[in-house]
């Protein structure tokens, strides 16, 4: 992760030519479908998976609620494109333009000074793969989910789309035909990793989309942290992120999944992100949503082993002509379990954040505990906020906790930190950053840093 | 500007002249206090629409002891620059009741202010699905709403989904809401029953004491008394 940047849009929206999209096309229809799984020589169950997500995919109809995608052109997007032919061991055999990107977004730099492994993805396919030689050891496998399904079918066949169904929604199912590239992080039983592992997803040619799906089985009483990062530059023409993620937290796991995603402001991002939570096991979302045209994200945990637990913590910044449609869902299946949400959401310049969340206690899940707290901090009058929280109780014996807010910058606030000599601009990226602070505490420093300095960049210029 | 004295209305679905559609509006500096009392089953879905002029108050008492399938309730309030709402819903369900409600609470004008509070106790094979919606639009600067919901369920059979939903767009306003469930400590539980109460008599105690909260506020002596005999009957 830099460190130093000098501008928010000089960072992510350098891009690099993309010769390679001329062997690319717009568009997507059932031959692009046959030809990405020949292209990757996948087995044929991945074939009819992908060709089934694809009838669904033509069947559903856009969301009918949340955010208006009407100007999502569809036919407008690149499905597929090959920006390298192999996947690099060594930041040395990456091609020289794309290892530029990832060195200015300082990833080789992170990998070497704190992480575990790392993965790139650029455009649909990844260049690069590692994992310490230390975790390799111990029977941790950290692989491009492509790869991973060439290796370990036994480990992906019985998991790839169980807990994310192509049937959830519209963008799920095109996910499920078009998915490239990925994580495939597979921690054995008892191994606790000591260092975060990351992927970093990097969009680069215009009109381009990305499907990435993370496969993520932490197995009984393992123990793990994965990170990952996604941007885009602007273009002014759409770009379409419809990632993936599943985890699956086998009995007395720990995992904790932390996510910065920086799209550009001409993406739509469309994202679905899933776990099972077996028993005793805990589940950790911590996750940060800063650019974007669109975003709707809701990360759900799916708590069906008694004991389990899931923390969703989470925090979304709307700037000018941005939409942040995010939110929490915890199902609560089986007995005993919990669940903590904590949104905070920023709206500037005309911005909409909206918190959207679920809890659903089932019948049978006895005795399930839950507490959700959503702020939302509104800096100007053009910009607004909205929380549709719904709570679903099927078993009488849930306690349940949610509390939310809406307000400004309070005056005394801003008066004080003036008076002690700030800028108006800086006392309120202060304050916002103070507002945002039980989630950055729960991220690694750099990505804290990072975000910070992200709120700081976006609030120059936003008072007064 | 002195303010009139309070008008009162109220309404009972067991009345023969009750109308399922009506609308109200509250007009400057007026105050009105507003029952309506859902004690017999409705056979439509039905409405009231509130309009409260500037400076406006209106204090929404709702007591719903009957509900059956397919029954639905829809409520809508603008509250206007200065007005005040004070709304206050009270759901008793023992047996099968199917409780089905939606809210909107919209205020467009500056310094408006609402306060919005429902409560349920919810048992047998009773089920409610309740959404209230606040939304502060752009024109509403420097009010004050908030929106809770309680919800006390008890036994296997009970059902209940709760949307209090927020939507603002106006920054400088103080909003907010809360929903929970909530049950007796296991430690109060004993401390009742060492003195001897049923899990019944607790359970009336309950509701006795949530009756007396809701009709607090309540002008007319009579119409309390009335709300309390109403729901002890329904016991």
């Amino acid at each position: 992760m830099k460190k130093n940047i000098e501008s928010h849009d000089s960072l992510w929206d350098e891009y690099n030519p993309s010769e390679y999209m001329k062997d690319s096309r717009l568009g997507l229809d059932e031959k692009l479908v046959r030809f990405i799984s020949k292209e990757k020589n996948e087995p044929e169950w991945m074939l009819e998976r992908r060709l089934e997500s694809f009838r669904v995919y033509q069947e559903k109809a856009f969301p009918t609620w949340g955010p208006d995608l009407s100007k999502l052109n569809l036919e407008g997007i690149t499905y597929y494109a090959k920006a390298s032919d192999k996947q690099a061991e060594s930041w040395d055999d990456v091609p020289e333009d794309i290892k530029n990107t990832f060195n200015k977004l300082g990833i080789p730099q992170a990998e070497q000074e704190v992480l575990a492994g790392v993965g790139a993805q650029y455009e649909s396919t990844v260049i690069y793969h590692s994992l310490k030689e230390e975790y390799k050891k111990k029977g941790v496998i950290f692989e491009d989910l492509d790869v991973a399904l060439q290796k370990y079918p036994e480990l992906v066949k019985p998991h790839f789309m169980r807990v994310m169904p192509p049937s959830l929604h519209k963008f799920s199912a095109l996910h499920g035909a078009v998915w490239s590239g990925g994580t495939f992080l597979y921690i054995p039983a008892g191994v606790k990793l000591e260092q975060p592992l990351q992927a970093y997803f990097r969009m680069n040619a215009k009109g381009m989309g990305q499907f990435e799906h993370t496969l993520i089985i932490i197995e009984k009483g393992a123990e793990a942290h994965y990170i990952e990062g996604c941007s885009a530059p602007r273009y002014g023409a759409d770009s379409l992120h419809a990632g993936g993620v599943e985890v699956y937290v086998e009995e007395g796991a720990r995992f904790r999944y932390s996510s910065v995603e920086s799209w550009s402001k001409d993406a739509y991002n469309l994202n679905t992100k899933r776990a099972l939570v077996k028993k005793g096991a805990h589940m950790e979302w911590v996750g940060g949503n800063f650019g974007s045209n669109v975003t709707m994200l809701y990360p759900c945990s799916i708590l069906v082993g008694e004991g389990a637990s899931a923390d969703h913590l989470g925090v979304a910044f709307a700037g000018e002509g941005q939409t942040q449609d995010t939110g929490a869902k915890v199902i609560h299946i089986a007995k005993n379990t919990s669940s903590n949400i904590v949104m905070k959401s920023i709206s500037k310049g005309g911005g909409k954040a909206l918190y959207r969340g679920l809890v659903d206690i089932k019948e049978g899940a006895e005795n399930a505990v839950v507490s959700v707290k959503c702020d939302a901090l509104l800096l100007d009058e053009f910009s607004s906020s909205d929380t549709v929280p719904v709570i679903k109780i099927n078993d009488s014996s849930a306690a349940i906790a949610h509390e939310a807010s809406a307000g400004k910058i309070s005056a005394e606030d801003m008066f004080y930190l003036r008076s002690r000599g700030l800028k108006e601009d800086e006392a309120a990226a202060m304050i916002v950053n103070g507002f945002i602070e039980p989630i950055t505490k729960e991220l690694p420093l750099e990505y804290s840093v990072e975000m910070n300095r992200m709120i700081e960049l976006e609030m120059e210029g936003s008072v007064g | 500007m002195k303010k009139s004295l309070v008008e009162i209305l109220i309404e009972r679905t067991s009345d023969k002249n009750f109308k399922l559609s009506r609308s109200f509006k509250v007009e400057k500096n007026k105050t009105l206090q507003y029952l309506l009392i859902v004690d017999k089953n409705i056979s439509d879905p039905a409405s009231r629409s509130f309009i409260l002029d500037k400076g406006a108050s209106l204090s929404s008492y709702r007591l719903f002891l009957k509900a059956k399938e397919g029954e639905f309730f829809n409520f809508s309030h603008e509250i206007k620059a200065g007005a005040k709402i004070a709304s206050r819903s009270l759901i008793v369900g023992l047996k099968k009741e199917n409780f089905s409600l939606k809210a909107d609470y919209n205020f467009s004008g500056e310094k408006s202010f609402g306060r919005i509070k429902t409560e349920a106790l919810l048992a047998g094979e009773a089920k409610l699905y309740s959404a209230d919606n606040v939304n502060v639009l752009a024109a509403a600067q420097k009010s004050d709403t908030r929106v809770d919901h309680s919800l006390i369920l008890e036994g296997p059979g009970v059902r209940g989904e709760v949307t209090p939903g927020l939507n603002i767009s106006a920054n400088d306003v103080k909003a907010g809401h809360s929903a929970g469930t909530f049950r007796l400590k296991a430690e109060e539980l004993f401390y009742l029953r060492s003195r001897g109460l049923s899990p019944e008599e607790i359970r009336r105690l309950f509701i006795l004491s949530l009756a007396n909260n809701f009709t607090t506020g309540l002008v007319d002596k009579k119409v309390k008394e009335d709300i309390i005999k109403l729901i002890k009957k329904s016991l």
